[in-house]
């Protein structure tokens, strides 16, 4: 899967418009980034690449990339 | 697997009471902006919950309303009931315990056991399987559970989980019935103690002061508050709890077919709906009572059970798997047969208890 495809999947999960997440974004600094967010990515996750994430794994998420890190198989 | 086997014992009645405080977004805009209510909203569709603390109500009194209208309703000789189990956290008193206040309020006899439980969101099916675990070694023509809870009265105002909890309690009669027989799966990992927790008032940290203090979730809440981690409950339900309600089905050598309603602890619709999903079970199995109540902790399993009786009522009996999970972190699957005619509609109520509060001049 491509990095545009990640963000485009990474975006619908946090209700962003298309196009406004960028790699090197920090999470915390994202208005949308909260609790519910963290939710819906764990389900995008654990639906798309079938890895089960955990509040720990959250804790290691700075920026965007770290996410779209685990985005895979 | 930590599996209970129970015969000769069934349910002969259901009946769940709650406060009539009512709240919704209107309610909840006054303490949080318009946008994250309908954030949570939208996520966990509880849309409305009953509060019992602006009437006084404790979960002592939901209880004692749930059961003594039941007992009235089944007209039973309140003389025969030889076990009282009440499941909740949220007990009237430190000691002795709410079972025992509502042994009087319920006049049953001094040949009844009564006793509290500790449990919460995991007490139906943990106090279904007590409670007929006392049956099965007495003679006791009727054992009564009763599970309520007040979770709302300990979380901090400025936590979206104030939106969530709702106050309910639910009686169940339970009579014998030869022909009975059903299993019961109870699990519980403590490792997860701080899953869910209030960390203050009990003896461990008996008068912590009342600073609010900024948790990891951004929330700002005392040790008297409960703190809840968003993400370990979610990995614990969709996980943990979807693998039991499998293995159950696997060893009872059932599947989704052989049941007619899966009744879930209605912790929010994000959770329900992907426990659904994993499970791939069809909506018009699962009654939610969320959407109007809220998670209402122990009495959540009756609650759907009553709310969604009306999909039900062509079938005289129907076949349940209920699914409880929470505070503990505690789980627990049952199934059983459940005669239609015998579950009740939710009522609402203004009753409570004053004299419950003691004045220490008269004492």
């Amino acid at each position: 899967m491509s990095e545009s495809e990640k963000l485009k999947l990474l975006e619908e999960a946090m209700e962003m418009d298309e196009g406004s997440l960028k790699p090197e974004l920090v999470l915390d600094e994202i208005e949308e980034y909260d609790s519910l967010t963290k939710l819906a990515i764990i389900v995008l996750i654990e639906d798309e690449f079938g890895k089960k994430l955990s509040a720990s794994d959250f804790k290691g998420f700075t920026t965007v990339a770290d996410i779209l890190s685990v985005m895979e198989a | 697997m930590a599996l209970f086997r129970t015969s000769g014992v069934e349910i002969k009645g259901i009946l769940c009471a709650v406060p009539e405080h009512r709240e919704d977004r209107t309610d909840h805009e006054k303490r949080f902006d318009k946008e994250a209510v309908d954030r949570v909203l939208a996520s966990t569709e509880i849309n409305a919950i009953h509060l019992g603390q602006y009437a006084g109500q404790t979960a002592g009194d939901l209880g004692f309303t749930a059961a003594d209208t039941l007992l009235n309703k089944l007209d039973i000789d309140r003389s025969k009931i030889g076990i009282l189990v009440f499941v909740s956290y949220a007990t009237d008193y430190r000691k002795p315990g709410t079972s025992s206040v509502l042994q009087k309020r319920l006049g049953l006899s001094v040949d009844c056991m009564v006793t509290d439980v500790g449990q919460a969101c995991a007490g139906f099916v943990y106090g279904q399987q007590i409670v007929e675990s006392l049956m099965m070694t007495s003679d006791s023509k009727y054992g009564l559970l009763i599970v309520a809870d007040t979770g709302n009265r300990m979380v901090s105002r400025t936590d979206h989980t104030s939106l969530m909890l709702g106050d309910a309690g639910a009686a169940i009669l339970f009579g014998r019935n030869e022909m009975a027989e059903h299993e019961t799966v109870l699990q519980a990992d403590g490792f997860r103690f701080k899953t869910i927790i209030v960390p203050g008032g009990g003896f461990r940290d008996l008068l912590p002061d009342e600073e609010s203090v900024e948790c990891s979730d951004g929330v700002m809440r005392t040790k008297y508050e409960l703190f809840m981690d968003g993400l370990g409950v979610l990995s614990f339900s969709t996980n943990d709890v979807v693998d039991s309600i499998r293995a159950y089905m696997t060893h009872t050598h059932t599947d989704i077919e052989d049941y007619d309603v899966f009744a879930f602890h209605q912790a929010n619709m994000f959770i329900i709906k992907r426990m659904m999903k994993k499970l791939k079970l069809p909506a018009e199995k699962v009654p939610i009572s969320l959407h109007e109540y809220g998670n209402t902790s122990c009495a959540s399993i009756p609650m759907a059970l009553c709310a969604g009786i009306d999909n039900y009522r062509n079938k005289s009996e129907i076949k349940v798997l209920a699914s409880g999970f929470g505070i503990g972190l505690a789980w627990g699957v049952t199934s059983f047969s459940l005669n239609t005619a015998n579950i009740y509609p939710i009522i609402e109520t203004g009753d409570c208890y004053p004299e419950g509060v003691l004045n220490l001049h008269e004492m």
